[in-house]
Parts: C-alpha cells; sequence; structure tokens
C-alpha cells in the first residue's frame, strides 16, 4: 500500500512540472453501506479533503484525497457465536465502522458547458478500517488495512471567483477483512458535496 | 497516523439493560458422559464489604431454582448434597457494589473457601483463555468436572457463564438475572445428557 501511495505522490511531483492549474476541495460526504445484514445504516458523519493537479491536456488530473466515515448502529439483541464454537455472548450491541481511505486520484473531465464541468475518476489507495462492538461495558476492537479502488463521477459547477460547488457519486470497495464479523470486503455507496478552490 | 486516533466515540446510552451473557466451554468436554449434579441453595457473593460472603435470600434462592431447572431439562439429575459424589459441580457467583478489572476466569474462586466440594487442593482449570473485565451486577456460573477431578487433580471447568447486568440496581434485576440464566443455557445447547 505505501509504494501505491508513494509513487503516486512522485508521479504528482512530476507532473507538478508541467501542470498548469491546482484544486483543493473540501466535501461533507454522505455512505451507504451496502454490506450485507451487519451494517445497513447510512452515514453522514464524513468528509473529505483532496487535491486535483491539472495536466497540461487540462481535461485530465491526477490527486491525492483522505476520505473518513464514521458509520454507527444500534444491532437488536442476538448471540453471536465465536468462530471456534466454543463459546457465544447474548447482548444488544453498537457497531461502529470508521474508514479512512487514502487515496491516488485520477479524473477525467467532460467539455464545460454553462460553467459545468462533469467528470469521470477512479480513487485508488490504502483503506484504514476499524470496527468496534460496543455490548453493556464492552467492546470488542478489531483494526485493518486493505485496498480500495472508488470509481466515482460528478460535476463542478464554478463561478467567476476561482472556486466552484462539487457534488459528486462513488462506489468504494475495499478488501478490509475483518475476522470479528466475519466478513472479507468492506463496500459502500457515497455522495459527496462541498466547494472546490484553486486556480 | 494522529488523524486515526481522531474519531468519534458512540453513546452507549442507548444499550438495553439485559444482562451481557457470555459462555464458554472446555472445547473437549463431552457432556453427555457426567449424569448427576450438585449445587448448593445459596450464592457467593463478592462486594466491597468483606462480612458478605454468601447470599442467602428469596432472590439468591430463585436464581439456584433456575439453574435446577435448566439442569434437569438437559436431563441432569440433582444429588441432596456434596458427599454423595456428583459428576458435576456448580457454583454460583455474584459481584455488587464492585468493579473488578481484567482477570482471568478462577479469580472468584477464592470466595468459595478453601476445599471446594470437598476437594481440597486442588486447583480450578479452565481450558479455554477467557480474560474478564466484571462489571458490578455480575452473575458467574461455573460447572466444575467432579467425576474426574482426582484423575485430574485438578478442578476443570467444563462450561461456564459469566453474565453481566444491572444486578442490584433496580427492582427487577432478579427477573433480568433469571432471563440471563436460562439465556446461558439457550446459547449451550451442547449441556445435556441422556
Amino acid at each position: 500500500m505505501k509504494k501505491i501511495i508513494i509513487t503516486s505522490l512522485l508521479f504528482l511531483f512530476a507532473t507538478a512540472l508541467i501542470a498548469q492549474k491546482d484544486l483543493m476541495g473540501i466535501t461533507w460526504n454522505i455512505n451507504f453501506p451496502t454490506n450485507n445484514d451487519y451494517l445497513n445504516k447510512t452515514s453522514f458523519a464524513g468528509g473529505k479533503i483532496e487535491y486535483r493537479h491539472f495536466l497540461h491536456e487540462k481535461n485530465m488530473s491526477v490527486g491525492l484525497a483522505l476520505d473518513w466515515s464514521t458509520y454507527e448502529q444500534h444491532i437488536p439483541r442476538q448471540t453471536l457465536e465465536k468462530p471456534d464454537g466454543n463459546g457465544a455472548v447474548t447482548s444488544d450491541f453498537i457497531a461502529q465502522v470508521y474508514q479512512v481511505p487514502f487515496t491516488a486520484t485520477f479524473h477525467y473531465y467532460f467539455e464545460e458547458r454553462k460553467r459545468f464541468q462533469p467528470y469521470l475518476g477512479i480513487a485508488l489507495g490504502a483503506q484504514y478500517l476499524e470496527q468496534d462492538l460496543y455490548y453493556n461495558v464492552y467492546v470488542n476492537e478489531e483494526n485493518n488495512w486493505g485496498f480500495v479502488a472508488r470509481p466515482e463521477f460528478g460535476f463542478i459547477a464554478k463561478t467567476h471567483s476561482g472556486w466552484g460547488l462539487v457534488l459528486g457519486a462513488n462506489y468504494s470497495y475495499a478488501t478490509n477483512k475483518t475476522d470479528l464479523i466475519n466478513s472479507n470486503s468492506f463496500k459502500n455507496w457515497g455522495v459527496n458535496i462541498g466547494i472546490m478552490f484553486g486556480q | 497516523m494522529a488523524f486515526l486516533s481522531c474519531r468519534k466515540y458512540p453513546d452507549t446510552g442507548s444499550l438495553s439493560n439485559s444482562f451481557v451473557v457470555q459462555t464458554s466451554k472446555e472445547p473437549g468436554a463431552n457432556f453427555g458422559s457426567y449424569k448427576t449434579y450438585y449445587i448448593s441453595d445459596t450464592i457467593a457473593l463478592i462486594t466491597t464489604n468483606p462480612n458478605d460472603s454468601l447470599w442467602t435470600d428469596a432472590d439468591a434462592k430463585q436464581l439456584v431454582s433456575t439453574v435446577k431447572a435448566a439442569m434437569d431439562a438437559r436431563g441432569y439429575t440433582l444429588v441432596p448434597n456434596n458427599h454423595l459424589h456428583p459428576d458435576l459441580g456448580l457454583g454460583l457467583t455474584a459481584i455488587k457494589d464492585l468493579n473488578i478489572g481484567v482477570v482471568y476466569p478462577g479469580y472468584w474462586w477464592g470466595y468459595w473457601g478453601g476445599c471446594y466440594w470437598g476437594y481440597c487442593g486442588y486447583p480450578p482449570y479452565y481450558g479455554y483463555g477467557a480474560v474478564y473485565s466484571i462489571p458490578t451486577g455480575t452473575i458467574i456460573l461455573d460447572m466444575i468436572d467432579l467425576k474426574n477431578a482426582s484423575a485430574n487433580t485438578q478442578l476443570s471447568v467444563l462450561w461456564s457463564s459469566v453474565m453481566s447486568g444491572g444486578l442490584g440496581n433496580t427492582n427487577n434485576d432478579i427477573q433480568l438475572g433469571i432471563e440471563a440464566i436460562n439465556q446461558a443455557f439457550d446459547q449451550s445447547p451442547y449441556v445435556q445428557t441422556q
């Protein structure tokens, strides 16, 4: 994972020499987990900081993005078996997932019309995931890293003064493996809305 | 990496006041090879008061009766006292007004006195590596192998349940305790004999 990030950074610095435009973005992220019956409650506690560096063709950018989201859900009283079959616990639970993907991004921009510029992109990188189960005074914690791939699309609505509104949607697939809930991946849909500014 | 610790923690106030029922069993235990059991009508009590060591009132008897009913339903036969060589010894411990940090199972055995079911000097043995943090209001049920105690020279705990809740906090906590004991058996269908 580190190699991907370092390679992306080097690529970014190299392209800075021929670049003509930079954008910084801050957005509010809303995510919809699609991981089965364990977690299905929408997360409104998320955000993104990103940096896009335009290539000299001007309709493509490379960049870096840091996202974070907290999912939280009350799970009604139920019995969870330990994987070895020699134990069980019955309780209601609060499941919490903290998701932090670090990604390198590539975006392609369609022709700008009436200050609207649609784009398509892909974000690739590493995702930190923490899955916690709270019950009574106890907490079971597990955290891990995985590879994340996130296709995304959206548009930037530009103003005359160098900043714009951004609205995007994405699907995120990550390979985080969590034994606690016997899961091999973490998947979610997401939308993000915010501002982009730059020159 | 500091960013990774910058996260919100949940409000656990929405969690119910029902007991958390944890059960563990000795991985190789054959519960069908035991037929009889004994359980005292009193409950070992651990509190901040060193003079509190036994819980003997009607509430305690209700909890013991719940264990007896569950054991009978699973095909085991109660013997009237522990001198009649029961195959299994069951022990109930209650912890009130006291939070106990991280402990290994068996910590509470000291409160049962020196000789457990007449087997003086045999140490408790749990075949599973459970570690517990025990909040106040916890009931612990241990099932001990007396049948093979002499051969093993230890008191192997075949099955145990740590039930954590609000014992001593509310009026209906005895009912919650009874439900917790029944839940411990429900989630352990392997505890049965012919």
